[in-house]
């Protein structure tokens, strides 16, 4: 039983509740309960509210019982990563050096989502301020990865995220992403991703990486539940500089309307040439392709930049803004951070600013070739990552973390990416594409995403903790 | 990157790890100035990135003709 309302989709949950066949406090008891079951096994939450999180549960029951109804996320529990800030809650950032910062006030996401009678289960596990890596010296064990939780990397920085929702310890959860946060995680466990195109999603009380490419956005089982997430926590918001002043669609609307005639780009280069995915992720994008051309899109190959100018950008651009973020804790009390921080923020120190400034004119240049792209294709598709779940033992902060990924051009060019299931391995890890679209179209991507999961078996498969 | 070059990116980081009170091994100083010399390589190639494309610094858009 606890299993079974644990898998629902919020969108199907949402309609149990209108219905009378479920409540707000049932669903919310149902996940407490399996977080306690199964949370060890997987280290995805540092944190379980649960008082809060029933009173939040009873508040959402009694409304609705007298017909004050919010919308679709009213009663649904979800989850928060933990750089994103909690009134009168801890949070950490997955990092010592914040062990004991209780903000005084919520993020503006967790308003939003607040206001929209969602019921916040707890704070999930990341990388260390969403930049470091896994380390024995940190304060909380590393998540685990459901499909593999013996030796698996859930991706990272959003590492709980990806976690709960794949394993069904929250309905949906929020996440960060500065150069794949949202989407490498959502890949590697097997949900979708959703990265808002920047200045979408207000930023305030959430613990910046990189002023100019941090966004923040929903993970969640299918496409449809990161649409109705992302229409909770879309938004002006003049408290964040980067916040656009736009008006926000419902982007569940036009999930239903098939991609025939849609145009989409194939950047292969970026899997094929630039870097070179596993022959399982590839074969699953040309799978994925052929489904879409079935249901009557268009589909033909597109070229960008190649993946190493992003690369260089993006690096350029975030080390030098994640010191200016962190300079007075590094400096105060460089030991507070974990192994693989410790010394790398020095890096950030040592981007001379005239470096950083040709950076910055540089992305302004990759985001218009990738804007006029989108005047010959309605998204983009590209692998999300190269291989199915790496090792978790593996050294992130090595070498392989200094190459280009497949996510970062996205950051760079602000524009929304979604990262959807695509199957699975032959050793049945999830496999994952990326969708992009124009910027502020999330509803070009969500569209096509949940047309491809419509038709797919891949949603009903879950892992096995 | 010449040898020159790396010794006063040494120097530099020694000096930012002392006000940071951080003890380095040898072996954490050459990866992190592997690491630097990287991100300046990085940022000739941006610089190239620029030049290849002649574009000024500022611009009005709204102003260019088609």
């Amino acid at each position: 039983m606890e299993e079974e309302l644990c898998f629902l989709t919020i969108a199907e949950a949402a309609r149990r509740f209108r219905a009378g066949l479920l409540s707000p406090v049932a669903l919310t008891e149902a996940f407490l309960a399996r977080i306690e079951n199964e949370n060890p096994k997987i280290n995805a939450y540092l944190l379980v509210t649960g008082d809060q999180a029933l009173e939040a549960a009873r508040g959402a029951e009694e409304e609705l019982s007298v017909g004050r109804d919010r919308g679709p996320m009213h009663g649904i529990p979800v989850a928060l990563k933990d750089n994103i800030e909690t009134a009168g809650i801890r949070t950490t950032a997955h990092s010592r050096v914040l062990l004991d910062h209780v903000p005084k006030a919520d993020a503006a996401v967790v308003e939003k989502l607040k206001r929209a009678g969602a019921v916040p289960l707890g704070k999930l596990a990341c990388l260390e301020f969403a930049h470091g890596a896994p380390s024995p010296d940190q304060a909380f064990p590393p998540a685990r990865n459901p499909w593999d939780r013996d030796h698996g990397f859930t991706g990272g920085s959003s590492t709980g995220s990806g976690a709960a929702v794949a394993a069904g310890l929250a309905m949906a959860a929020l996440g960060t992403d500065t150069g794949g946060s949202i989407r490498n995680p959502a890949a590697l466990c097997g949900i979708a991703g959703l990265m808002p195109t920047y200045g979408r999603v207000s930023r305030r009380g959430v613990i910046p990486y990189s002023f100019s490419l941090d966004a923040c956005g929903p993970l969640a089982w299918t496409v449809e539940d990161c649409a109705l997430v992302l229409v909770a926590i879309a938004g002006y918001d003049p408290a964040d500089p980067g916040s656009a002043d736009l008006p926000v669609p419902d982007f569940t609307a036009g999930l239903k309307d098939g991609v025939s005639g849609l145009r989409i780009g194939l950047l292969r280069h970026f899997f094929e040439e630039d870097m070179v995915a596993d022959s399982d992720m590839a074969a699953a994008i040309d799978a994925s392709l052929e489904v879409l051309a079935g249901l009557g899109a268009i589909v033909s190959d597109a070229r960008a930049r190649p993946l190493a100018d992003y690369h260089d950008v993006k690096t350029l651009i975030g080390e030098a803004e994640f010191f200016a973020a962190h300079e007075a804790d590094w400096l105060a009390r460089s030991d507070d951070f974990g192994a693989s921080l410790r010394l790398r923020t020095a890096e950030g120190a040592m981007i001379p600013a005239a470096d950083y400034l040709q950076a910055q004119r540089a992305r302004r240049h990759l985001a218009a070739e990738m804007d006029q792209l989108f005047d010959d294709f309605d998204v983009l598709i590209t692998a999300t990552v190269l291989e199915p779940a790496p090792p978790l033992a593996r050294d992130e902060s090595g070498p392989r973390a200094r190459k280009p990924n497949l996510t970062q051009p996205f950051n760079v060019a602000g524009v929304p990416a979604l990262s959807v299931c695509t199957g699975f391995s032959a050793a049945g890890l999830p496999l994952a594409m990326q969708i992009a679209a124009r910027a502020f179209n999330e509803a070009a991507a969500l569209r096509v995403g949940h047309t491809y999961e419509a038709v797919t078996p891949h949603r009903d498969r879950r892992p096995q903790l | 990157m010449t040898e020159q070059s790396q010794d006063a990116i040494r120097k530099e980081l020694a000096c930012l790890f002392a006000e940071a009170q951080l003890t380095v091994s040898d072996a954490e100083m050459d990866r992190m100035v592997g690491l630097v010399a990287e991100n300046r390589a990085a940022g000739e190639r941006v610089r190239r990135l620029l030049g290849r494309y002649d574009e000024p610094a500022f611009g009005f858009p709204s102003r260019r003709r088609s």
